[in-house]
């Protein structure tokens, strides 16, 4: 597939207002950044804290919303899994279309129980994934992004360097947008509602 | 209008409680907020800093009762990736300037926490500024 980076960087200038606005009528412009046209997700396969894999290929049926981030992350991270949360309020009982999935990229400190735990505080249907160094050589290559821990000095201990976007992956598997950092929990409503029934 | 409405609201709310709303308002630090967090976690904290002096304020020091640790921080996005970095220099506010803490942002980190803070707790802040001026005020803590 195309580098998702340099899809990145090709429609950041664009906000993704027309693109989708044409087959869908009824429903408001999307404030996401739109891939078009839409290639299928990278794999992404990462045990849960129970040991049964989630797949992402299995998905399928799912919209799925993907941020990679880690729980030491005290600043945008729950800053977006919080807008997620109220995201999801918003769309009621049809969020339930959607996957909300959050994937540490910091094997070291946190565990596959660390990240579910994390994730679940901002709600109970949010999953929580924590890849693997051999998971994160594999995202590296096939999402096109690398983490680097990042000695800041800083009394939190290291940072990690993580992609700032969360990914909307449409209900054939299709990476369809991203959303940057700060997008509002209502606009990430109103573009979900694109992709669910 | 606005004004003299605020006006109006304060003297109907005169009273007992007047001292307090008068020093409120006074308080250069407006919308504090923390997000819960776990005892020995880290949180961040928010605020706006409003300079209302004729000077330009450095905000030169800040702490918490409350934790080990603070640091300011700021959030960066290049090239697609989130880093998040200590800030080194000290904020410094023009008058009638704001310093804005906001996430994705800059932030205040709050490290070590001494215990478990909930929605409706407060974190206590004081931060000190160049004026000689040592402020304590309480940020709100929201659900994560
Ligand atoms: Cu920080």
């Amino acid at each position: 597939m195309m580098s998702l980076w340099r899809a990145i960087r090709i429609l950041s200038f664009a906000v993704g207002s027309t693109v989708l606005a044409a087959c869908s009528e009824k429903l408001p412009p999307l404030h996401g950044v739109v891939f078009d046209p839409a290639d299928a997700a990278p794999p992404l396969r990462i045990a849960r804290v129970n040991g049964t894999p989630f797949d992402l290929a299995a998905e399928k049926g799912h919209v799925v919303l993907l941020y990679f981030g880690y729980t030491h992350c005290p600043d945008i991270c729950p800053a977006t899994l919080s807008d997620w949360a109220k995201a999801k309020r918003t769309l009621g009982k049809r969020a339930e279309q959607v996957r909300f999935v959050f994937v540490s990229v910091d094997p070291e400190r946190d565990t596959p129980a660390v990240s579910a735990a994390y994730t679940t505080q901002f709600d109970s249907t949010f999953i929580g994934l924590t890849a693997t160094v051999a998971d994160l050589a594999t995202l590296a290559g096939n999402w096109h992004f690398a983490v680097m821990k990042e000695e800041t000095g800083t009394a939190n201990g290291y940072g990690m360097s993580h992609p700032a976007q969360s990914y909307v992956i449409d209900r054939e598997g299709r990476v369809q947008m991203l959303f940057p950092p700060a997008t509002r929990a209502d606009d990430i409503a109103s573009d979900l509602r694109h992709f669910i029934k | 209008m606005k004004k003299l409405l605020v006006i109006a609201a304060l003297f109907i709310g005169a009273g007992t409680v007047s001292c307090v709303r008068v020093d409120r308002e006074a308080s250069p630090v407006r919308g504090a907020w923390a997000r819960a967090a776990d005892s020995a976690a880290t949180t961040a904290a928010y605020f706006t800093y409003v300079n209302r002096d004729t000077i330009t304020v450095e905000i030169t020091s800040w702490s918490s009762p409350d934790a080990a640790s603070v640091e300011l921080h700021q959030t960066m996005v290049m090239d697609g990736m989130a880093h998040m970095l200590p800030t080194t220099a000290l904020p410094v506010i023009e008058p009638g300037d704001s310093l804005v803490l906001t996430p994705g942002a800059q932030h205040l980190m709050v490290i070590g926490l001494k215990r478990r803070v909930a929605a409706g707790d407060s974190v206590t802040l004081v931060i000190a500024t160049s004026r000689g001026r040592s402020l304590r005020f309480g940020a709100q803590v929201r659900a994560p």
